[in-house]
């Protein structure tokens, strides 16, 4: 099975999220940052989704997603852009996000529909 | 009420960062205060709260995350504003951080509501900062407002903090370092089983042709190998041990980081003017004995600023700068961790001191005259003491004598220094680690006593009918065992007789012992520090020490262990051997004769059984089990097949032929599972495959065989 990969600088948003995902029996990736997931992204060709925060230091989310569908291979894998922000959301898609998702009480649920519907 | 129902380890974690980001925003914007608008500082604030915010909203804090929110907006409008309107901008974002930080040490039992509008509005033209943190307490009178420090102590130790889950940030280089000692231990079983092969060899060589002044020389040779072995295991074992215990340690920084915010709130509540400094953060000091060691210092902290500074216009009188210093330093000395508070202020006035203790009965006036500069300072830790009038800021409530009391419980020391005129300072060291145990502290007749609780079995009311006598000595029938009662007065030499007021028992069990205690009442159970008390131990052996509870009073802790051992001389085997527990009913006193030739296997089993409590007997091959077999009975064998000297099938085919031993279960593991057609004759009943061997597999096997069943009698020979 492909793995996930989960970019955000907050330990906290990063397990809560992992957490919730490797209860499922996910593979799970960490990143802390967009310059920290271009790096997992090379090492693991397995990557089959990535969910990315925006604001994060040295490299934020829009430059990893730039990086994604400009550099890698498969340019393709899908990413969603996981915000506080509702606001934002139209605009990442615009930068090629593949969807979001506003940080709330539902984030746990709406990140596993999200997966289900790629990792299936 | 609402309480917080989400994943108790998500809920640690986020405390713990918010926490953190709280005390860093806190110190940004104290450097906005003194330095002014900083695009780097507001950088760091702002990328602070957003994580906050959108954490919290993550495990749907939503009330936190509109603080945060409310926070942004008025960092916001403090980049635009003007400087006059700076100092109400900033004072608002303190009270918003105080209104989260409260919320935050109420969960999980409560999810506060804020309301920013209200937490600032409240504020914003009074003075200081320094009132209730806001939703819960938006209704308090203004002349209650807490004092700084006093606010946060509340909500630091709310009650039920021991049950939320706690968690330490560990340092990868410290862990790595103990994986790196710990691939020692493996090593040494290897050169321990190596100097085990030496002895069987040995033993074999001497049965099959014993020559002695050779053999005790090869014995000699093995004997100081593992000698010497047995030295550097002994030191990697401690190192490995205190190593270990050193992963409890937090830097002392997590604490200190908090204090110079509440250092100005002090200073602008009592209008002094402080320069605050902070060294030595670095230091570690146990997880458990920081959060006690906050308090401790938040007490002299506010001292120093509120008593020991004085103010702007009196320090300018006396030649000195108009700023008060008060510096607060940590450094770890050996296995204990010193911290100093320091100020440059008045100092103490010795005489005043003493007129005080006079006052309140804690010095007599004719010892007065005679009491050194020292002793007198002392005088300030009594109970009951306070220099300052009550209703002055930092005399209310509690005073140094609780910082005393805390810090006599955590096993540490406080002492002071003051020279009139030039300052005050407090010195206070603890050990590094602590070492908390659960004691139960009950009433016996009048007096406290404890017990730690991991010797308590359970606690009974007692009723009249379940006491009697056997052999003159009174019992008492707990489901349907007779358990003996220790008459706790008679060896405490209380004096008291057993009365009606001691209801209460309390079954007591140490290894394989058990007995029961009649007590009055149990009072509280909580976890505290053992004190050696030796003049109290040697007085009383089956005392063990004390604890200090409350105001100075020791509440000595039985030593169970010694209390079995001193009631097996005199009583000779009236106490009883433990029951046991239903499903376990007859593991214990089972032989077992355990035939494997790898040692590391049968090490591996015996430490199982040993566990479920048989008595294990080893054998490195089926000569050795017969060998055995002759000299001891046995309710069951479990053996290998394949063995050096005499294998399994032989082995049990000898067992089936010697008399009284036809019908001995015999249990057969190995990973040779298909020579199992060939042992089908020969009486063997159950079978345990090695490579899937398992606890629970092996259990089974020795229920199947009637072993561990209660009623079913084990075989042996006649």
């Amino acid at each position: 099975m492909k793995k996930i990969l989960i970019v955000d600088d907050s330990e906290m948003a990063r397990k809560s999220m992992c957490f919730s995902l490797a209860s499922k029996r996910y593979d799970v990736l960490e990143a802390i940052n967009g310059m920290d997931a271009v790096d997992k992204l090379r090492r693991n060709s397995d990557i089959g989704l990535v969910i990315t925060d925006l604001n994060m230091p040295e490299m934020s989310g829009l430059e990893l997603i730039g990086y994604i569908r400009s550099s890698h291979k498969p340019s393709d894998i899908p990413v969603y852009v996981i915000t506080t922000e509702s606001k934002t959301g139209d605009d990442v898609m615009k930068k090629g996000a593949t969807g979001y998702i506003v940080k709330s009480s539902k984030t746990s649920a709406e990140l596993h529909r999200v997966v289900e519907q790629h990792m299936a | 009420m609402k309480t917080y129902e989400g994943d108790p380890d998500i809920l640690a974690l986020f405390m713990n960062t918010a926490r953190a980001q709280l005390t860093k925003v806190n110190n940004a914007l104290l450097a906005v205060e003194k330095q002014g608008v900083k695009a780097e500082t507001l950088k760091l604030i702002r990328g602070e709260v957003h994580t906050l915010k959108g954490d919290s909203r993550m495990i749907g804090l939503d009330s936190i995350s509109g603080a945060a929110h409310a926070v942004e907006d008025l960092v916001t409008a403090l980049e635009k504003a003007a400087k006059s309107e700076r100092g109400k901008l900033v004072k608002r974002i303190f009270a918003l951080l105080d209104a989260v930080e409260a919320a935050i040490e109420r969960l999980p039992g409560e999810v506060m509501d804020i309301d920013p509008e209200a937490v600032t509005a409240d504020r914003a033209g009074e003075k200081g900062t320094a009132a209730g943190t806001g939703g819960s307490t938006g209704k308090g009178k203004p002349e209650a407002a807490a004092a700084p420090g006093e606010e946060r102590e509340r909500t630091e130790t709310p009650a039920g903090r021991d049950d939320k889950t706690e968690i330490i940030n560990l340092n990868v280089k410290r862990i790595e370092d103990l994986i790196q000692k710990s691939s020692a231990f493996p090593q040494y079983f290897n050169k321990f089983s190596y100097i085990y092969g030496q002895l069987e060899k040995l033993r074999n060589d001497m049965e099959a042709d014993p020559r002695p002044a050779e053999d005790a020389k090869q014995l000699a040779s093995i004997v100081s190998q593992f000698s010497h072995e047995l030295s550097f295991y002994d030191l990697g074992s401690r190192q490995f041990q205190s190593e270990i215990t050193k992963l409890k340690l937090v830097p002392l920084a997590t604490v200190f980081d908090q204090f110079p915010r509440l250092v100005r709130d002090v200073a602008e509540h009592t209008g002094k003017s402080v320069a605050f400094t902070v060294k030595g953060k670095d230091a570690e000091l146990d997880k458990t004995i920081v959060e006690r060691l906050k308090t401790v210092l938040i007490h002299l902290l506010r001292n120093a600023v509120d008593h020991g500074i004085e103010d702007p216009a009196d320090r300018e009188k006396a030649g000195k700068p108009k700023e008060g210093r008060v510096v607060l330093q940590a450094s770890n000395r050996g296995d204990m961790v010193e911290v100093e508070i320091g100020d440059d202020g008045a100092g103490l006035d010795l005489d005043r001191i003493r007129e005080k203790a006079i006052e309140r009965g804690i010095l007599a006036r004719e010892d007065a005259a005679a009491l050194g500069a020292d002793d007198t300072l002392a005088l300030i830790f009594a109970s009951g003491f306070s220099t300052k009038e009550v209703g002055s800021f930092s005399g209310r409530g509690v005073g140094l004598d609780v910082v005393a009391q805390t810090v006599k419980e955590l096993n540490g020391q406080v002492s002071v220094k003051s020279t009139r005129g030039r300052g005050t300072t407090f010195t206070v060291s603890f050990p590094l680690i602590s070492s908390f145990i659960p004691i139960t502290v009950f009433l016996l007749g009048e007096r406290l006593f404890g017990i730690p609780s991991a010797y308590i079995k359970s606690v009974l009311r007692v009723r009249e009918s379940d006491r009697r006598d056997v052999a003159d000595r009174p019992v008492i029938t707990v489901d349907g065992e007779d358990i003996a009662l220790i008459d706790l007065n008679a060896w405490l030499g209380l004096g008291e007789e057993l009365t009606d007021a001691n209801k209460n028992i309390v079954i007591v069990s140490s290894r394989d012992e058990i007995s029961a205690c009649v007590v009055r009442d149990i009072i509280y159970e909580k976890k505290m520090i053992i004190r050696k008390t030796e003049w109290l131990v040697r007085t009383c052996p089956v005392v063990m020490g004390a604890v200090l509870s409350g105001r100075e009073r020791a509440i000595p802790i039985l030593n169970v262990p010694e209390i079995f051992n001193k009631l097996k001389e005199t009583t000779r085997g009236v106490v009883r051997k433990k029951a046991r527990a239903p499903g376990a009913k007859d593991f214990r006193q089972k032989n077992i004769l355990l035939v494997e030739d790898s040692a590391v296997s049968r090490t591996r089993q015996r430490d199982i059984l040993e566990g479920q409590h048989f008595n294990v007997f080893e054998a490195a091959h089926g000569k050795d089990a017969l060998a055995l077999l002759e000299k001891q009975s046995f309710d069951v064998v479990i053996t290998d097949i394949e063995m050096p000297v005499m294998n399994g099938p032989e082995l049990i085919r000898r067992i089936r032929e010697t008399e009284g031993l036809e019908r001995l279960p015999v249990i057969v593991m190995s990973s040779y599972s298909d020579n199992l057609e060939s042992l089908k004759d020969s009486g063997i009943s159950t079978f345990v495959d090695k490579t899937t061997f398992s606890v629970k597999r092996l259990l089974e096997a020795l229920a199947i065989e009637g072993i561990i069943e209660s009623g079913a009698g084990p075989r042996r020979r006649s």
